[in-house]
């Protein structure tokens, strides 16, 4: 029914299918409010400025509406990245970058036994060849030395000026962890 | 004015001076002093404010105390999200406290106090790379910002966004852009500028516990400048040496090799390491995954050659792979 409400508010609803539509919205009270409701969203879609009578049912019933967050994205990688962008400093001109400061210390053997530790990431720019950089040659711990002596080259983040440290951190993700 | 405020100063300016250089229109000159007011800023103002950090899925919620004194800036930042972790800087010192593991990394930066010496010239021209541009005015946690776009001119960097404070010239938001795509943005969510803070609040959480906890310091040093004997003989348009040297990493007796090339904001660095014999051989390839930086190694004459940047793989490659060894062999 909420799907041919909302068709019939954009006009897509098949014609035989309308005046059944309007009868049952006439009936119900719920419906009606569920009329209300789609016009409020399509209206505040549509940024109109006009004043909107949200009565206590549209406002209840957007209440109880349940919030819908970012989704959790599955934890794919062994080692998830972590980058924290601060609002900063003048360290800024000197990027920040401590990647994997959990890993960094943890024993090679343990390192060795990891599955590949950076998972070739989805490339989206054909060129680019997706390789695993994995376990026996310790990448991270190379990488992690790498990218803190890059960033003190790192303009953009000099530009993103006394303001924005990026802090790439490579951390454990929390299966892994907890192993 | 501090040494590490001057020298901040020196190096914004050293990238954004082309634009001044260039072009005297109005808003070039506005950009500019736009872009210095943002360099400035953290060194003006106090704030307290919760940001959020974005890179493809994955989102990362932290809050920020930021405090400026007569000694300079302090600050305290804790992640939110996933393993908890606490940094505290006072000025150019850095804590990072990791409770999981009851560990403290420790680093003092060196580059800043040499920085103006180091570099050979100011870093090259802003306007061969970029588009320079002021958007439009959008608000960002209740604050009214003013948007600078930095548009790439070609496919071998990615483009940036700003969002300023119009007030204060805080970074409020900023955006890492591949064409109509977002490598990675921050954005404070709430904010609250200026007021007085609390040095208490700027204290670590574990700081008592300290006795128990294990300290690496992460403090990386040059060992001087000169030929490596290795350079890059096919960089993308725009993107030029900065500098090359030896240097130790953390935990490594030999030294590594360092090459760093910038396009006057985005910066790119390889690192040149000789393949130990008795270890597996690197794998070589592409990485990503690191926000907007990219990961490329490859092995050349018996040297694990790594290239590291703010920038498309596309670039990375092309760096990585024309990296070559000048030496007689």
């Amino acid at each position: 029914m909420k799907s041919k409400i909302s068709a019939l508010m954009d006009g897509e609803l098949e014609s035989e299918d309308v005046a059944g539509t309007i009868t049952q919205l006439r009936k119900a009270d719920g419906l009606r409010g569920e009329w209300t409701t789609y016009h409020l969203i399509g209206d505040a879609l549509r940024q109109s400025t006009a004043s909107i009578d949200i009565t206590q049912r549209v406002s209840a019933r957007l209440a109880a509406e349940p919030t819908i967050l970012a989704p959790q994205s599955p934890m794919e990688h062994k080692f998830k990245v972590f980058a924290l962008s601060a609002a900063a400093s003048v360290a800024a001109v000197v990027v920040v970058g401590w990647i994997s400061l959990q890993n960094m210390d943890r024993p090679q053997e343990n390192l060795a036994s990891n599955k590949p530790v950076l998972q070739p990431v989805v490339q989206t720019t054909p060129v680019a060849i997706s390789v695993p950089i994995s376990g026996p040659t310790s990448a991270p711990a190379q990488i992690n030395d790498y990218l803190l002596a890059h960033r003190e080259f790192s303009s953009t983040t000099a530009m993103h000026g006394g303001v924005t440290p990026y802090m790439r951190t490579v951390a454990e993700s929390r299966e892994s962890s907890a192993r | 004015m501090t040494r590490a405020a001057l020298a901040a100063l020196l190096l914004l300016s050293g990238a954004v001076q082309p634009i001044f250089a260039q072009s005297s229109s109005d808003s070039s000159v506005e950009i500019l002093s736009l872009l210095q007011k943002i360099a400035a800023a953290p060194r003006q103002h106090n704030y307290i404010g919760t940001f959020i950090y974005s890179s493809g899925n994955h989102i990362e919620t932290s809050r920020i105390i930021h405090m400026r004194d007569q000694d300079g800036e302090h600050e305290k930042i804790e992640v939110l999200d996933g393993s908890p972790r606490e940094i505290i800087r006072n000025n150019d010192e850095m804590r990072c406290y990791l409770p999981e593991s009851k560990t403290i990394v420790t680093e003092k930066r060196w580059l800043r106090k040499v920085f103006p010496a180091l570099l050979p010239e100011p870093l090259s021209n802003l306007h061969d790379s970029y588009i320079v541009s002021k958007g439009e005015s959008e608000r960002i946690s209740d604050y009214e910002c003013q948007v600078i776009v930095l548009e790439p001119r070609d496919d071998m960097r990615y483009g940036h966004k700003l969002w300023v404070d119009a007030h204060t010239g805080l970074l409020l938001k900023a955006a890492v852009m591949d064409k109509g795509r977002v490598v990675e943005q921050f954005v404070f969510t709430q904010l609250k500028i200026g007021g007085e803070i609390d040095k208490e609040m700027l204290k670590p959480k574990y700081s008592a516990k300290t006795g128990e906890w294990r300290i690496t310091n992460l403090v990386s040093s040059t060992m001087g400048s000169g030929k490596l004997g290795w350079q890059v003989s096919n960089p993308p348009a725009g993107f030029r040496k900065v500098i090359e040297m030896k240097r130790t990493l953390s935990g490594k007796s030999t030294s590594v090799g360092h090459i760093a090339l910038s396009d006057g904001l985005a910066a790119v660095s390889v690192f040149i390491e000789p393949v130990e014999k008795n270890s597996a051989p690197p794998v070589q390839g592409l990485s990503s995954g690191y926000g907007a930086i990219n990961i490329y190694i490859r092995t050349v004459a018996d040297n694990m050659v790594t290239t590291v940047g703010e920038v498309p793989p596309a670039t990375v490659m092309q760096i990585g792979n024309s990296v070559i060894n000048y030496k007689v062999k």
